[in-house]
């Protein structure tokens, strides 16, 4: 039983970074309709950048952590202007924006892998030692994970629900055509989708970092992990991306209480495959198809 | 130089037989699947088990795996008849990501993640192909009886109804066609063709292990489809041979060797996202753009032909 507590922790600390990146993430789909693959490049620019302050040049954590977000919002604000904005309106179709994106994430990871060569790195640090809490064994990285994802994501909400920018981008989610309608400049909402999802992706990247060290390959994983969690949430929904990533990251632990390890991933979509045959809308999602 | 040669010919024909069984599902039926890898390697572990266990005989091989890869087909068809567009791109993803597991932890038919070795060449009709050459004519005999059989079947009454459905699905089922048949049919053509793929790349390289059919590899299937330009003939076979060669063009320059791979793979991504930023159409679009201009040429200024 102390165990089936001790996954479910766990599970709810994993959730919780990957709630970040798949907020994000739903928050640029919602938005603007791209399906953002490259928003994997943004997680791993955000580790590497915050690895390479803290480590490399030597500055204290919390400048680390800002570098490392600035580089996921500059990354974010690139890409929309570079390559997503050229290609709206024209013939493109939802094939081409994912093989474009997709483009872009190989050329991200593979610059990565350039620079920092495919060396598995490790942060040193006392915030993944473990202790006691109650039936229970956590590390502060856990606590943070879990207290900080908490805080940002009610902190977004509350954007989006009491401001004016807020409000505007969530009626872009509702009709695109709308924006426009009311004078207002839709690629600037765009921008602030794309720099704030991106920003998100920064904290659970630094995070992960401690837990799990940095590999050029941890943008994939987070990435799918967040497009499940976008799908089984239901499509439109913040609140559904971030439930989902919840129940992924629940899912993943629980589920290796009896299987090997090794099949942690496969559980996630396992999950995802279930939910898409029997509630394509997802969990909070929209009666849409 | 000519065994290189003649193995550039053997992955080009795998590429195009895998390029464009996809495009049938994702250009001419507007099913978007990320997981044709699957099928890629369901047929490569079909044929691998054959040979190892019961005769390397190419057409027994070919049977088995065309049928396990049809079967398996089967299994993917059922998310294509319940969702579209995105939610099947993810459903799909779903499902190569459980697939790759299963090719890396069912050790008792896979081998796990060190695969199955030792696999014998195949014979073809009690003679045995061994030389790279046989293997390179073989393959792209091979390839070219796939290339002909897709080509016949979008001409076919079959393939214009299937391009039909996907144009305006109310309309083409007003018409008599019925979209869960003609989409199973579709799915399961395409992934059984895929393993004739795996079939070829099983025997020619002796060996099969899971890295060879992950999600990387579906996604460069993909992206050959649409960089060739999806729902053409011509555009996915121009697809598999770019993404099949420019990384073997590349390295014909001196790079030192840890560089390499990524600086490849780099000028890949940006060579994708600069063709799909300025051409959707990919390939196809791209000289059919140019024969445009050529045909003004003579009418326009003289000088400006190549503008």
């Amino acid at each position: 039983m102390s165990l089936l507590l001790q996954l479910l922790v766990n599970g709810v600390a994993l959730g919780g970074l990957y709630a970040l990146v798949a907020v994000g993430f739903a928050l640029i789909y919602g938005s603007t309709r791209v399906f953002h693959f490259a928003h994997g490049s943004a997680y791993l620019l955000a580790a590497y950048s915050y690895y390479w302050a803290l480590a490399v040049a030597g500055t204290a954590w919390p400048i680390a952590l800002v570098a490392a977000t600035v580089v996921a919002t500059l990354f974010g604000l690139a890409v929309e202007r570079w390559v997503y904005r050229p290609m709206r309106g024209g013939r493109q179709s939802f094939l081409t924006v994912f093989v474009a994106s997709f483009g872009v994430f190989v050329a991200v990871e593979n610059a990565v892998l350039l620079a920092f060569g495919s060396r598995f790195y490790t942060l040193p640090s006392s915030l993944s030692r473990v202790f006691e809490l109650g039936p229970v064994v956590v590390s502060p990285v856990d606590l943070l994970s879990i207290a900080g994802s908490a805080v940002l994501l009610i902190l977004l909400h509350l954007f989006l629900t009491r401001t004016g920018t807020g409000l505007a981008l969530r009626a872009m989610a509702d009709n695109p055509e709308l924006l426009n309608g009311v004078g207002l400049d839709r690629n600037r909402y765009a921008r602030i989708a794309f720099a704030l999802g991106s920003a998100l992706s920064a904290p659970a990247a630094v995070l992960a970092s401690y837990v799990a060290g940095l590999t050029p390959g941890m943008g994939s994983s987070a990435m799918l992990i967040a497009l499940a969690a976008t799908i089984v949430g239901g499509v439109g929904s913040l609140a559904g991306a971030a439930l989902g990533a919840l129940l992924l990251g629940v899912a993943e632990n629980v589920g290796i209480w009896r299987l090997p390890a090794n099949w942690r991933e496969a559980i996630a979509f396992a999950v995802l495959l279930v939910f898409l045959l029997v509630r394509p809308s997802g969990v909070l999602g929209a009666a849409r198809r | 130089m000519t065994a290189y040669l003649e193995s550039l010919a053997v992955l080009c024909a795998i590429a195009a037989i895998l390029a464009s069984s996809l495009d049938l599902v994702l250009g001419f039926a507007g099913i978007f699947s990320v997981a044709h890898a699957v099928f890629f390697g369901i047929g490569a572990y079909a044929a691998s088990l054959v040979a190892l266990h019961l005769t390397a005989s190419l057409a027994f091989a070919l049977a088995v795996a065309m049928a396990a890869g049809a079967g398996a087909g089967l299994l993917l068809a059922v998310p294509a008849l319940r969702v579209r567009e995105e939610y099947f791109v993810v459903a799909s993803l779903g499902f190569q990501v459980v697939a790759t597991t299963v090719f890396e932890q069912w050790q008792a038919v896979t081998g796990g993640i060190g695969g199955l070795t030792g696999i014998p060449p195949p014979t073809v009709a009690g003679l045995k192909v061994e030389s790279y050459a046989g293997m390179a004519a073989l393959s792209v005999l091979l390839a070219g009886a796939v290339l002909a059989g897709l080509r016949a079947l979008v001409r076919s009454r079959l393939g214009r109804a299937l391009q039909a459905l996907n144009q305006d699905e109310v309309a083409a089922q007003a018409a008599g066609h019925n979209p869960v048949t003609l989409r199973t049919l579709a799915v399961v053509v395409s992934c059984s063709l895929a393993s004739v793929g795996g079939v070829i790349y099983a025997f020619f390289s002796s060996f099969v292990n899971p890295e060879s059919f992950t999600l990387d590899e579906s996604v460069r299937v993909m992206v050959m489809v649409i960089m060739g330009g999806a729902g053409t003939t011509a555009g996915p076979l121009l697809g598999a041979l770019f993404v099949t060669l420019f990384p073997a063009l590349l390295s014909f320059l001196t790079i030192p060797d840890q560089f390499l791979g990524p600086i490849q793979r780099l000028a890949y991504g940006l060579i994708v996202v600069v063709l799909m930023v300025y051409e959707p159409d990919g390939m196809v679009g791209l000289a059919r753009r140019l024969r445009r201009l050529r045909a003004l040429a003579p009418a326009g200024k003289p000088g400006e032909s190549t503008a």
